[in-house]
């Protein structure tokens, strides 16, 4: 067998339903994931988000998890898993397989086969009875999500973030929670989950990757033998733009029983939203506070020693960039002012060529390495799909290394404080 | 210049283990269809490395808990400035991280890697603290450690060490404590710098898309041999048994989190990898994904996910963690000490013995996929480095070798009910 593609190929198989491959030998192991991507429904959040627990536990031929898991353990430990992502006003859940390469199975078994099976089986033909989801994995798959939600406590840094990103996004369609909130969750029924994959499995744009070292084929014939004759109701997503308002400063401040305080900020970046000016404002973000030789490193952590982490990220779908930093409550006011010092600073254009070309480099490294592995394949192929932007990585190179100072200067001229948030100790004096 | 080639038909890889003049040891496994290049350079240095002698142990100097991390730091500035500065103006992705027996510096990169390569060595082979710098750092370092003391996965493994050991440099974090930094002076600083990171103490691990030559005409160019300090290492004595049972501290979380230590006895060599992954695939047999336990577990509604199993070992320290969330904690311990004693006494059911030879090929590969990227092939290589392996492949064979006598044996050697620590993180009201 000599396959060698190392070409990504996406061919449409029937209706609004695509399958797509790309294969290297040099990988030792098989990707293969179906994405349901279908416009947003907020009033079924957790209706949505359970299906990715629930679906890959049970199926009709599994009716337990402990069987599937133990189909996975015979399978040389293939690992299946799933995801909610959003873009605008799209949703999509995933789930993925990844699975050990034909060719290194010790007794010659053939894993494609069955690894393409057993996902087919788990998503199409889930365990059903009472006109519902099995109850068991409804519940387990209800309490998954309420520890999820529950759990973003955990991570302070995190959870100061969120809270500035609910802040941010308060008076515009951006669902933060995914998972639904804690009355959606218990809302939720082994009838209303089912009702919810029905219309997403009638409705959504159906997407099937391939990628690894095997051959494609046998994913691509099954997908077409389960889709081909069925009668669907498939809906394109237009994406919608969203402008996030900033007229004013909101500012709150929650507390703790913590050793450190967390800031977050969020900057709305009111820019034109082509993709060469995001690549621009993506530049911003970067040399204000995304690198280790970044503004914010250098200067609020290596020069002024406020903090140990401090970074910047730009969201593309949005134009917000958020700072998050982790400090000694006694600093927050000198650390927002420094922050917003270097926010001043990138709008005076204090920053040469070098720091643009350090940029550059490293868009370039990253985007070169891109198939260096199947999450880099993929990750960048799953995000044009779900941008419905085709663009190719020489292109993607292209417009990084056409960006110039002027354009990143705009995006900061362009930037504006819209929220702070601050997470302190308790019995603390620091407002 | 010795070269060592070890090569893998079925992996389709080969590495090449030299050393070079400098008494740099240079493991490479170049992979021409990558882009990428991954690059690590690994000091024999790591948090529990705090008391060592120059003397023949006639006399040994002390240095406070923390310091090879603050080394660390220290080694990313120079008199010119930052070092991050220099590899970002190579494209090259830049960092580093101390563990309890190695210090990593590690970069990416895709063009230039002779000029990152170069960014790299110069790092090594120069030193610059000063009393305003050493100042300026321990304010950095004292937010990075508590930024971690809000961690609660990181309090919980905390505990757990302090509990696991009675005297062990283990017990203190890799970062030290705010105060005990507070005691590092630049000389320190030199003292530590001239002992440990000495070529003949360091390796470096490259794999990817390169050319060979550059890293060995950058070396001749840059690195002369400093003949090694005859320096040992001392670590406290430390008993077989653990110091205290059990430890509960509270914090802001969701749901109470748990780990199960189980503290062994230190070992080395290629038989200690073997072990790890037997170990692995005993506590996987014992609650992992398909066990009896987990589904008891999921049936009392103990666990909704699958618990943990982390099994670490190094210079001074052997330890396996079982770890999990649930507010059943106490039950889940006592029910998978039973479990231990229970098959210790009466054997693997036929089940069991079933459900081994799944984990064996998933065990088998396991193993393969840690070959399948650049970051992967070079831990890999690290580990065969550690562990003194000729041959890391070997490996392989050996995971087909296992039988459920060895899991029985490890149960008993490694997951003795009397040397057990739980350490348990409760949801503060």
């Amino acid at each position: 067998m000599s396959i060698n593609y190392k070409q990504f190929t996406r061919e449409k198989l029937c209706d609004n339903t695509f399958f797509s491959y790309y294969v290297d030998d040099k990988f030792k192991f098989n990707r293969l994931s179906i994405y349901l991507s279908f416009k947003e429904d907020k009033e079924n959040t957790a209706n949505t988000a359970v299906l990715t627990e629930i679906l890959k536990k049970s199926s009709a031929k599994y009716p337990t998890n402990t069987l599937v898991q133990k189909e996975l353990y015979n399978l040389y430990g293939a690992d299946i898993d799933s995801y909610i992502l959003q873009y605008k006003n799209r949703q999509m859940i995933g789930f993925f397989l990844n699975y050990l390469d034909d060719r290194f199975a010790i007794n010659n078994e053939n894993l494609t086969e069955d690894c393409v099976e057993l996902l087919m089986e788990l998503i199409f033909n889930p365990l059903i009875s009472d006109g519902g989801f099995d109850k068991t994995e409804t519940e387990v798959g209800k309490e998954v999500l309420k520890e999820l939600v529950e759990s973003e406590i955990n991570d302070k840094i995190l959870f100061a973030s969120r809270q500035c990103k609910r802040m941010v996004y308060e008076d515009v369609d951006v669902n933060i929670d995914i998972y639904g909130s804690l009355s959606q969750i218990a809302d939720i029924t082994p009838q209303s989950a089912y009702e919810c994959y029905k219309k997403i499995i009638d409705t959504a744009q159906i997407e099937v990757m391939f990628i690894g070292s095997g051959s494609p084929d046998i994913a691509k014939n099954s997908i077409l033998n389960k889709l081909e004759s069925k009668v669907r109701h498939s809906q394109s997503v237009e994406l919608k733009e969203i402008t996030v308002p900033y007229s004013y400063v909101k500012r709150k401040t929650e507390e703790q029983n913590i050793t450190q305080a967390n800031l977050s900020m969020g900057f709305v970046c009111d820019i034109k939203k082509d993709y060469v000016t995001k690549k621009a404002a993506n530049f911003m973000a970067k040399i204000f506070g995304g690198m280790p030789n970044s503004k914010l490193f250098k200067n609020v952590r290596e020069k002024e020693s406020l903090c140990y982490y401090c970074g910047a990220s730009y969201k593309n779908a949005t134009n917000v960039i958020f700072v998050d930093t982790a400090i000694e409550e006694k600093n927050k006011e000198q650390a927002e002012t420094s922050i917003l010092r270097e926010l001043q600073a990138m709008q005076n254009g204090e920053f040469g060529e070098d720091d643009i070309n350090c940029v550059k480099l490293a868009y370039n490294s990253v985007l070169s390495r891109m198939t260096d592995s199947v999450g880099g394949v993929e990750n960048w192929y799953l995000m044009r799909i779900l941008e419905d932007d085709y663009i190719t990585i020489k292109q993607e190179m292209d417009i990084v290394n056409s960006i110039t100072k002027e354009q990143i200067v705009n995006v900061a001229k362009n930037t504006h404080l819209q929220s702070v948030y601050f997470l302190k100790g308790r019995d603390s004096n620091v407002k | 210049m010795s070269n060592n080639i070890v090569s893998s038909d079925i992996l389709n890889l080969t590495y090449k283990q030299t050393v070079h003049s400098s008494g740099l040891k240079i493991v490479t496994c170049n992979m021409p269809d990558y882009t990428g290049v991954f690059v690590r350079l690994s000091v024999n240095y790591g948090s529990v490395d705090t008391k060592y002698t120059l003397d023949n142990g006639k006399t040994y100097k002390e240095v406070p808990a923390g310091i090879a991390h603050f080394l660390e730091h220290k080694m990313f500035e120079s008199e010119e400035g930052d070092t991050f500065d220099k590899y970002s103006a190579f494209g090259a992705f830049a960092n580093a991280y101390t563990s309890y027996d190695y210090t990593e510096y590690t970069f990416s990169c895709t063009d230039n890697f002779k000029e990152a390569l170069e960014v790299l060595f110069e790092q090594t082979i120069t030193s610059y603290f000063t009393d305003k710098t050493v100042e300026k750092e321990m304010d950095i370092i004292a937010n990075e450690l508590l930024m971690y003391d809000n961690d609660a996965e990181w309090i919980c493994q905390k505990n757990l060490l302090k509990c696991m050991y009675h005297n062990s440099e283990m017990r203190d974090d890799i970062g030290g404590t705010v105060e005990s930094i507070q005691n590092i002076t630049p000389q320190m600083l030199y003292d530590c710098y001239k002992t440990f990171y000495n070529l003949h103490n360091i390796t470096l691990f490259v794999t990817g898309n390169f050319d060979e030559n550059v890293i060995f005409q950058t070396a001749d160019k840059m690195l002369t041999d400093v003949p090694m300090p005859n320096f040992q290492v001392k670590y406290n004595d430390e008993p077989i048994e653990v110091k205290d049972r059990y430890i509960c501290e509270k914090q802001p979380i969701s749901k109470p989190m748990f780990k199960i230590g189980f503290k062994n006895k230190v070992i080395s060599g290629i038989n200690a990898y073997k072990q790890e992954i037997l170990n692995e695939m005993t506590a996987e047999l014992l609650c992992g994904n398909v066990s009896k336990l987990d589904e008891i577990f999921r049936k009392k509604n103990y666990i909704n996910s699958s618990m943990y199993v982390d099994v670490e070992q190094g210079k001074n320290f052997n330890f396996i963690i079982l770890g999990g969330e649930s507010s059943d904690y106490k039950s889940i311990y006592s029910e998978i000490t039973e479990k231990i004693n229970d098959t210790v006494k009466n054997g693997f059911t036929d089940e069991e013995k079933e459900l081994f030879e799944c984990i064996k090929k998933m065990t088998y590969a396991d193993f393969i996929l840690r070959f399948t990227n650049l970051s992967g092939v070079l831990s890999m290589l690290k580990r065969g480095q550690v562990y003194n392996i000729d041959n890391i492949f070997d490996i392989l064979e050996f995971i087909k070798t296992i039988q459920i006598d060895d899991i029985m044996n490890s149960l008993k050697e490694y997951f003795n009910t009397e040397c057990t620590v739980l350490s348990v993180i409760e949801c503060e009201k």
